[in-house]
Parts: structure tokens; C-alpha cells; sequence
């Protein structure tokens, strides 16, 4: 039976890059449909789902007319 | 040349919200935790389940095939919900931005327009869905027994073509309406409901794209190719009609 950690760690490590991205993302972008700060504490603490949450909902929408 | 012109401009916009990045991250986390929940299920409900002090359960553990179909159950639920949720806007929300007008100034036609949105949405599905299965096939070898492999694949193509269907369907919705949350609503419905219908009459159903996701999750062998099929029917059915009623109608407006 292989370690417990070792199994977890892929999971750790994806929930890392999700996070920084989601980061990233938010500190370059000028303005979301939310507070920033909030973002901001929806990724920090909402695992997985929050970032995912930030990516597809964060953007403002834009308009061309 | 027009198409490649459209897949090359989806391609990018796909870059640039990330979806490249989180539909397969979310793929492979689902993928990642069934096999671990349903082999530290004893642990888990021993921490966490509020037994009494003694209680003795005595979980059987399952085989292997049993966890790679509650993980494409995984994928039938949370999975079709995300890939709804991915693709309701691929569509309409450029229709509403006006986007659209920008992008079919130029001599591209509906066709090459409504394909270009579809093949690059199917390939991110695709990525994702080999991400997903593999690290669950990966984690499942690990902690039980591997899966026989002759069955695996066919087991494995129905599941896409059925993934196929759910972004074939959502792509029409978002051409037919112009509201996200009403094409993923849409979606939802048809998608679910195809399936419901499909899991309750077997006996009369068992012939519709409905019926995929069961087929996949028992590797069936048998009776196949009456609803890959007509799954493959309904793609192009669908792929018609919106290509069709784009043509027909004011659709730019």
C-alpha cells in the first residue's frame, strides 16, 4: 500500500496551481463583477470550487456597440 | 481556410479565460478523488462519521470496475453540469456582446462559424476527459486491481461521444438563445432529462444517446450500436438545425 501522502500530494499540487492562477488573474484584471477583496477570500478559502467560481464568473461583461 | 481562421481566434479566447486551464484541472480532481474516497471509505467514516465508540462496520472492498463506474457516475452528474456550465456562453455571450458582427463582417459563413465554436469546444472536453479517466485508471491500478482493457475502450469511447452530445446540445442552446443562464438551463434539462428517460424505460429507450452513460459505466459489449448511432444521428441533427436557423433568421440582431 503506498503512502497517504504521496496519493494526496497530486491533489495538493493542483489545488496550488489553481489558486496562484486564479491570483494572477485577479491582481492583472482592472475591474470584477465582485469586490476584489472578495475574490480574494472566495480563493483563499473556498478549495477548488472558489478559483474554479472566480475564473468563469469573475470577468466583468464587456459590450461593443 | 476559414474555419482554421475561426478555430485559431477560439483558441486564443479559450487561452485567455483560463478554460484551458480549469476544465481539465477539474476533470482531474474528479478523477482523483473517487478511487481515494472508495478506498479510505472505512478511515473516513471511522474520523469523521460519528459512530458510536465500538461500532464495528465491515465494508466490502469494491472491485475495480465497481470504482471506475461511480467514477463516470461522478462524471455524469458534476462533470455535465461543469461542461454546461464551460461552454452555455461560448455562443450567445458574443452574440450579445456583438461580437459576432465584428467576426462575420468578413466573409465567414454560419458553418465554419458554428463548427469552429464546436471542434474547439470538443477538444478541450476531450483533454479534459482523458486528464480525468487516466488519473482515475492511474489511482485505480494503484489501490485495487487494473481494469481489463478490451472493455475499457469501448467502455471509454461511449462515454466521450456521450460528452460529445451534452456539448453538441449545449452549443445549440447558445445559438438558439441569447440569455447564459437560460442555455444552461436548457441544457440541463435536455441533457438530464434524455438521460432519466433513458435510465427508466429501458425497455423502450434503449436505442437513444440517453442510454450511453449506463452502457459505459456496465463496459457493455453488446447492443451498442443502436444508440452510438443514433447519438452520432443527433449530433449532426442538432449541428443542422442551428446552422440552419442561423441562416433563416435575423440572427446577427
Amino acid at each position: 500500500m503506498p503512502d497517504l501522502f504521496m496519493l494526496v500530494l497530486p491533489l495538493i499540487i493542483i489545488e496550488f496551481i489553481l489558486k496562484i492562477i486564479a491570483f494572477i488573474d485577479l491582481y492583472r484584471r482592472e475591474s470584477t463583477s465582485l469586490p476584489k477583496w472578495l475574490w480574494a477570500l472566495i480563493i483563499l478559502f473556498v478549495n477548488t470550487i472558489g478559483p474554479i467560481l472566480y475564473l468563469v464568473l469573475g470577468k466583468q461583461r464587456r459590450q461593443i456597440t | 481556410m476559414k474555419l482554421v481562421m475561426i478555430i485559431k481566434k477560439e483558441c486564443l479566447e479559450t487561452f485567455r479565460i483560463h478554460r484551458w486551464l480549469w476544465l481539465p484541472v477539474f476533470f482531474l480532481l474528479l478523477g482523483l478523488m473517487q478511487p481515494l474516497t472508495s478506498n479510505f471509505l472505512s478511515d473516513i467514516l471511522e474520523q469523521f462519521g460519528g459512530l458510536p465508540e465500538g461500532a464495528v462496520i465491515e465494508i466490502p472492498a469494491p472491485s475495480s470496475e465497481e470504482v471506475y463506474g461511480a467514477t463516470l457516475g461522478q462524471f455524469t452528474q458534476l462533470g455535465t453540469i461543469v461542461l454546461v456550465l464551460a461552454f452555455m456562453g461560448s455562443i450567445s455571450e458574443e452574440r450579445r456582446s456583438g461580437e459576432v458582427k465584428m467576426l462575420l463582417l468578413r466573409p465567414v459563413s454560419y458553418a465554419s462559424y458554428w463548427f469552429g465554436k464546436f471542434i474547439v469546444s470538443s477538444t478541450v472536453m476531450t483533454v479534459s476527459f482523458l486528464l480525468g479517466i487516466g488519473i482515475a485508471l492511474f489511482y485505480i491500478q494503484l489501490l485495487f486491481e487494473p481494469i481489463l482493457m478490451p472493455a475499457l475502450y469501448g467502455s471509454l469511447a461511449m462515454y466521450w461521444l456521450w460528452m460529445l452530445f451534452i456539448i453538441a446540445v449545449t452549443t445549440t442552446f447558445s445559438t438558439l438563445i441569447k440569455r447564459q443562464t437560460v442555455v444552461a438551463v436548457c441544457s440541463l434539462i435536455v441533457v438530464f432529462g434524455m438521460q432519466m428517460f433513458a435510465s427508466m424505460f429501458t425497455s423502450i429507450a434503449s436505442w437513444t444517446p440517453g442510454a450511453l452513460p449506463n452502457l459505459a459505466v456496465a463496459m457493455a459489449t453488446e447492443e451498442i450500436v443502436l444508440p452510438i448511432a443514433s447519438t452520432i444521428f443527433s449530433i449532426a441533427l442538432v449541428a443542422w438545425m442551428s446552422v440552419l436557423y442561423m441562416k433563416k433568421t435575423d440572427w446577427l440582431y
